[in-house]
């Protein structure tokens, strides 16, 4: 479904992936990992447009992806979760959920889809006036979830949804993606936490400065003893 | 006394509606796109340009040449983004210098005051009233026309702010202002977004320009001493914030009118800046501190 | 290879760091770090994002005011010093996104690093650093124009120009190609055996196991660790940490 394929992108002159590649089939809940400064929040924001590569390809169910803008990307059916402060802060949950319907033309034609994201999420129902930015952590990242469903994605970007949240919210967010990938929603998640993205993905690619390390089966990875020497540096390379 | 406290706030009353409209779009351009419009003030100009030509030139009655006004300086704001910065955004980046937008409105202005120059000449053109008669009140006369603009001022206003409240676009608006990667990542498109909060901006400003247009004359420089007091409002009242430039506009018109009583007219400038420095001094960030359109 | 004078023996540690404390708002960004540099040796602090490795080097070249805590250098307290001064008693820095002048060319960024420690006749000692780091070419190169792998190795010989003894490196080879990094080792490998203190913030942990004498550990604002390379690895606290799966003790819900 989602298909990157030697992607090399940076900041100007500082080229931080070099020629990336990765797939996410659908219904795939596929994790990235890598030690700090491996560019995986850097490949997020190539695929979801927010940086243009510099060479490579990205393609969604065939069509091509590399050098849109990321209010293009999206609706090709793919929502985006940033890693913190993704919600409207100053708005009410309401309307970031109002928001999320922007892509599908007017007020009326989300009311519908936010109903049943409401349906979905109870809790935000009783919140519904209340300002996003006074929601706990926990709470602004299922409600930056919640957002990207008012319009249906078939993908789900996540840039790690545990940074800064106390364990039982992260249970909670897990929980939730988890729910979302049976409903039949594709996930690809970057995350700093090794052992919670082993737990719950199918596949994890791994990342080390910038390229392409290993890839394998989470059971399997789960074993083995390649990510903590990655890790640790007692890898030869 | 009284009664001339009472003429002088009505007349802040109706300056504060002019800067009202003039300082809110300043502050949705500043809101937005981050950027510092130098040229707002010649919008306002335009605004009394284009009720000149379609009231004097054209005939046309004063509604109609007012919402034509309005109309043309919301298109010729609307062509500023894609023409003049996204150009530059798209080529520099994020190496782009942070004064450079403020320099390139500031060129902007330069242009189009020295364009209406050309075009029309630098006398000081006169603009009939819309309405014409007033309102006799004990202790003071008020024109129509003013209180035209303080009911237009405050519908227009009133209009934007339930716009950028409950209209899809509105609210996209907003979105931009808070948070430009969010908003693009619910599928809104930055760029249109930009263009639209110009154009509004500036329909603002020329819709100022046109209702106070019988007051002040038609000349190129009018926006200039406007301009400047509205770097002071917008200050005053926190950079970003619509709710603050809106009071901020009405405090700093009433100072004004009042002040007329104490001191010199000469003085009359320096009131704006005096009061934001005041204000700054014990409130940093402004009377409603950043960025809450 | 053009290392400097050999540092003078002295009897305290170069850099002693005691139970700094600082806090943002609600965040206890750091609470409570202890640790050393001793003189000849090079200490790596490494930990997860968000673990106060920057803000402690903050605190140290006193960017950022401690809540409590000291920082001494050669036994003497430095946390009221202005940055200047701390520059002046020898303390050099680099910095995450690198800072040079990058509208001076390679020679006159060198010329300001003496310039602004009142040195005379560096010029030989330029000359000598421009040789090692292979830069001789690029000498009259705009800093813009240079590649990031060589604006860090311009930002390091600034440093080593004015022959600093106790060197602190926030994230040296980030963006930087493997062939600089292995000559960014050599450079740091050569400065310790000159005697110089070396602290570095580094994510790659390679050239952190293989390079530093001790390596210090942090994790939500603490130290969890602090040995030889070879103690760190084995250590479960650390794995923990690095891997996922660590709760923060002292940090309150978010």
């Amino acid at each position: 479904m989602l298909a990157v394929e030697g992607v090399s992108a940076g900041y100007g002159r500082l080229e931080i992936l070099h020629k990336v590649s990765l797939d996410v089939g659908p219904g795939e809940i596929v994790g990235i990992i890598g030690p700090n400064g491996a560019g995986k929040s850097t490949l997020l924001k190539t695929i979801f447009g927010y940086l243009p590569p510099f060479e490579g390809s990205i393609r969604f169910a065939g069509d091509a992806l590399a050098g849109l803008s990321p209010d293009r990307v999206m609706r090709q059916g793919i929502g985006y979760v940033a890693q913190a402060g993704g919600v409207f802060a100053d708005m009410s949950v309401h309307e970031n959920l109002v928001l999320g319907g922007y892509s599908l033309g007017s007020r009326r034609a989300a009311a519908a889809a936010i109903e049943r994201v409401y349906a979905q999420f109870p809790l935000f129902r009783s919140r519904a006036h209340q300002r996003a930015g006074s929601l706990s952590g926990g709470e602004q990242r299922a409600l930056a979830v919640a957002r990207t469903l008012v319009v249906e994605p078939r993908l789900i970007i996540l840039d790690e949804p545990s940074a800064a949240l106390a364990p039982r919210f992260i249970d909670e967010i897990y929980a939730t993606l988890a729910a979302l990938n049976r409903s039949g929603i594709a996930l690809l998640i970057v995350e700093q936490n090794v052992r919670r993205i082993l737990d719950a993905a199918h596949r994890v690619v791994v990342l080390d400065m910038g390229r392409n390390a290993f890839a394998g089966a989470s059971a399997e990875l789960r074993q083995s003893d390649r990510i903590r020497r990655l890790y640790l540096g007692e890898d030869a390379g | 006394m009284v009664e001339e406290i009472l003429e002088f706030l009505i007349l802040g009353l109706v300056l504060g509606g002019i800067y009202a409209l003039f300082a809110v779009g300043l502050t949705l351009i500043f809101g937005v796109l981050d950027i510092v419009n130098v040229a707002h003030g010649e919008f306002f100009a335009i605004g009394g340009y284009a009720l000149y030509v379609a009231m004097v030139l054209l005939g046309l009655p004063p509604a109609v040449g007012l919402v034509l006004a309005t109309t043309v300086v919301f298109a010729l704001g609307t062509v500023v983004y894609p023409l003049l910065i996204a150009p530059l955004q798209k080529r520099l980046g994020r190496r782009a210098p942070g004064p450079l937008f403020l320099v390139l409105t500031l060129g902007l202005s330069a242009l189009i005051q020295n364009s209406l120059l050309a075009a029309a000449g630098g006398e000081y053109l006169k603009v009939p009233p819309a309405v014409k008669g007033g309102l006799d009140l004990s202790f003071t006369y008020v024109s129509n026309q003013r209180i035209l603009i303080v009911v237009v001022a405050s519908l227009s206003l009133a209009a934007l702010f339930l716009f950028l409240r409950f209209h899809r676009q509105g609210m996209a608006i907003r979105a931009v202002a808070q948070n430009p990667a969010a908003a693009q990542s619910v599928g809104i498109p930055l760029s249109r977004i930009f263009t639209l909060t110009i154009g509004l901006a500036c329909a603002l400003a020329g819709l100022a320009g046109g209702l106070i247009a019988p007051l002040f004359s038609v000349y190129p420089a009018v926006g200039f001493t406007l301009t400047i007091k509205a770097f002071a409002i917008t200050i005053l009242g926190g950079m970003g914030n619509l709710l603050g430039a809106l009071v901020a506009s009405l405090i700093i018109a009433t100072v004004e009118a009042l002040s007329v009583l104490v001191i010199p007219s000469e003085w009359q400038n320096a009131i704006a800046f005096g009061t934001m420095i005041l204000v700054l001094l014990v409130r940093p960030n402004g009377l409603f501190g950043k960025k809450q359109p | 290879m053009v290392a400097g004078d050999p540092v003078a023996p002295r009897p305290s540690p170069r850099l002693a760091v005691r139970s700094l404390t600082k806090r943002f708002g609600g965040l206890l960004a750091v609470n409570g770090c202890s640790f050393e540099v001793e003189a000849g040796t090079v200490v790596g602090l490494i930990g997860p994002n968000g673990s106060g490795k920057s803000t402690v080097f903050n605190l140290i070249t006193n960017l950022l005011h401690a809540d409590s805590g000291s920082v001494l250098h050669d036994g003497a307290p430095i946390g009221g010093l202005k940055l200047h001064d701390v520059a002046r008693r020898g303390i050099g820095r680099t910095f995450q996104e690198v800072k040079i002048f990058r509208e001076l060319t390679v020679w006159e960024n060198l010329g300001l690093a003496a310039l602004g420690r009142g040195l005379t006749g560096w010029q030989d000692r330029a000359h000598g650093l421009l040789a090692d780091f292979k830069f001789s070419h690029l000498e009259h190169e705009v800093g813009e124009n240079l590649s990031i792998g060589q604006q860090r190795l311009l930002e390091l010989s600034m440093q080593l120009l004015v022959q600093p003894e106790l060197l602190l490196l926030d994230e040296p080879l980030a963006g930087v190609h493997p062939v600089v990094r292995d000559t960014i080792a050599g450079i740091i490998r050569d400065q310790r055996r000159a005697g110089r203190a070396i602290l570095l913030i580094e994510h790659d942990m390679r050239f952190v196991m293989d390079l530093c004498d001790r390596v210090v550990v942090m994790d939500h604002g603490e130290k969890i660790a602090d040995g030889p390379p070879a103690q760190i690895r084995a250590d479960e606290k650390v794995i923990e940490a690095l891997l996922g799966a660590s709760r923060p003790a002292s940090q309150g819900e978010h």
